[in-house]
């Protein structure tokens, strides 16, 4: 999971990292933030979060894992506990400012001296951006779904451990968002999704 | 995409989310998109949405958050708290009960028999409670013999109650006293709320 896979080897080394936060040890902590805040940033820029907002997000997202940490079970890595934690904030943030449009003044106040990063920007082309943001028209459940399967390239068994959802279920909602993200992008975008349509009546 | 697509509208789909095996499926598929341009579209359509999510997929975005989110925790932040669940404290005060019982009854193997179930469950019990557990462990031998002691005293006072009370009225009086102590044990665990958030 973007450069976490192989925390799941080290499932013992997750737990040794947690319970060292746990007992109050700020260097673990520090070097738990370290080791997760790219996966968190890069997760919360794919699914839409803007890009002057990413700092914000992502430390959100940390306090949040600080505070939470005694849920955390040590039977998954820890790499996926954090993503499940950053993929409820984000999704709980972009409600929010769906449900609040001037909410956007706040991202755009932020000046440009932000340090966030991006690699790869600017290869997505338009095409691509548009995907990106009809994914996050979709119902949270598909989102989740799409998201670990083809940004994270998670295979159907690993998604279903991640979310603790049956396998059957991840299959149906993989199938069922895909349909969703298509329609919505023949929709809106026929200039760019429609050959289908195009192609003749259903 | 005509009526005679349709069978094939979902084995396209897995195609083109490359969730599609070899097999007599895909082979009919293939057989009919070689004669079929409106499935031919539908597929690069498909296609080129998959290989869009990949190409955001493959979207890297570094930050460094450590020193904001430190100093967004206060200064003396309490710990993570791990509360108690309410199951831990249950067993934490039927054990004290029974060991208490144990004692009280001046029977060694029954005091053994909680202890051992307190070794067994300890391995559930966060740290803290360990090492509280792992000093009374230490004190044991004392602590046998002035149970024995006050259990031998209760259990004079309680020959001296039984004449006067039924022995089911101590038992519920029992009863009545660990639900009491449990119930304060729980509302304690709600009020150890975990830090609040600091970086509002």
């Amino acid at each position: 999971m973007g450069g976490g896979n192989e925390d799941s080897l080290h499932p013992s080394t997750d737990r040794a990292l947690a319970q060292q936060v746990l007992d109050g040890d700020r260097d673990a902590f520090t070097a738990l933030i370290r080791q997760y805040q790219n996966l968190v940033a890069s997760v919360a820029y794919r699914m839409g979060i803007r890009r002057e907002s990413v700092e914000d997000v992502v430390s959100e997202v940390f306090m949040k894992v600080y505070t939470r940490l005694h849920q955390y079970d040590g039977q998954h890595a820890l790499s996926s506990w954090i993503y499940r934690v950053a993929t409820n904030h984000v999704l709980d943030h972009l409600r929010a400012r769906k449900r609040r449009p001037s909410i956007a003044l706040d991202d755009v106040a932020e000046p440009a001296d932000t340090r966030v990063d991006v690699s790869q920007e600017s290869e997505l082309t338009e095409r691509d951006q548009l995907v990106r943001r009809a994914m996050q028209e979709l119902p949270d459940e598909y989102q989740r779904v799409l998201a670990l399967k083809h940004y994270e390239e998670l295979s159907v068994e690993a998604i279903a451990s991640t979310l603790d959802l049956p396998e059957g279920t991840v299959k149906v909602r993989l199938m069922r968002g895909r349909q969703r993200l298509r329609k919505i992008l023949e929709a809106r975008h026929p200039e760019y999704f429609g050959a289908a349509e195009l192609a003749g009546a259903r | 995409m005509s009526a005679d697509c349709r069978p094939y509208r979902r084995a396209l789909e897995s195609l083109a989310w490359d969730d599609l095996p070899g097999g007599a499926e895909r082979s009919r598929l293939e057989a009919h998109l070689a004669g079929c341009t409106a499935c031919q579209q539908a597929l690069a359509v498909e296609r080129s949405i998959t290989a869009s999510l990949e190409a955001v997929g493959r979207v890297q975005v570094s930050v460094s958050v450590e020193s904001r989110v430190l100093a967004a925790l206060p200064a003396d932040a309490p710990r993570p708290a791990r509360p108690l669940r309410k199951w831990q404290i249950g067993v934490l005060v039927l054990v004290a009960a029974g060991g208490l019982l144990g004692a009280a009854a001046d029977s060694g193997d029954l005091a053994l028999a909680f202890l051992q179930t307190a070794v067994v469950s300890s391995r559930f019990l966060p740290s803290e409670v360990l090492e509280t557990g792992r000093s009374v462990l230490d004190a044991l031998p004392a602590v046998v013999q002035a149970a024995a002691v006050v259990g031998r005293a209760a259990d004079a006072v309680l020959r001296g109650l039984a004449l006067l009370i039924p022995p089911a009225a101590v038992v519920l009086g029992f009863v009545a006293v660990l639900a009491v102590l449990t119930f304060v044990a729980v509302r304690r665990e709600r009020r150890t709320a975990p830090i609040t958030r600091g970086n509002r």
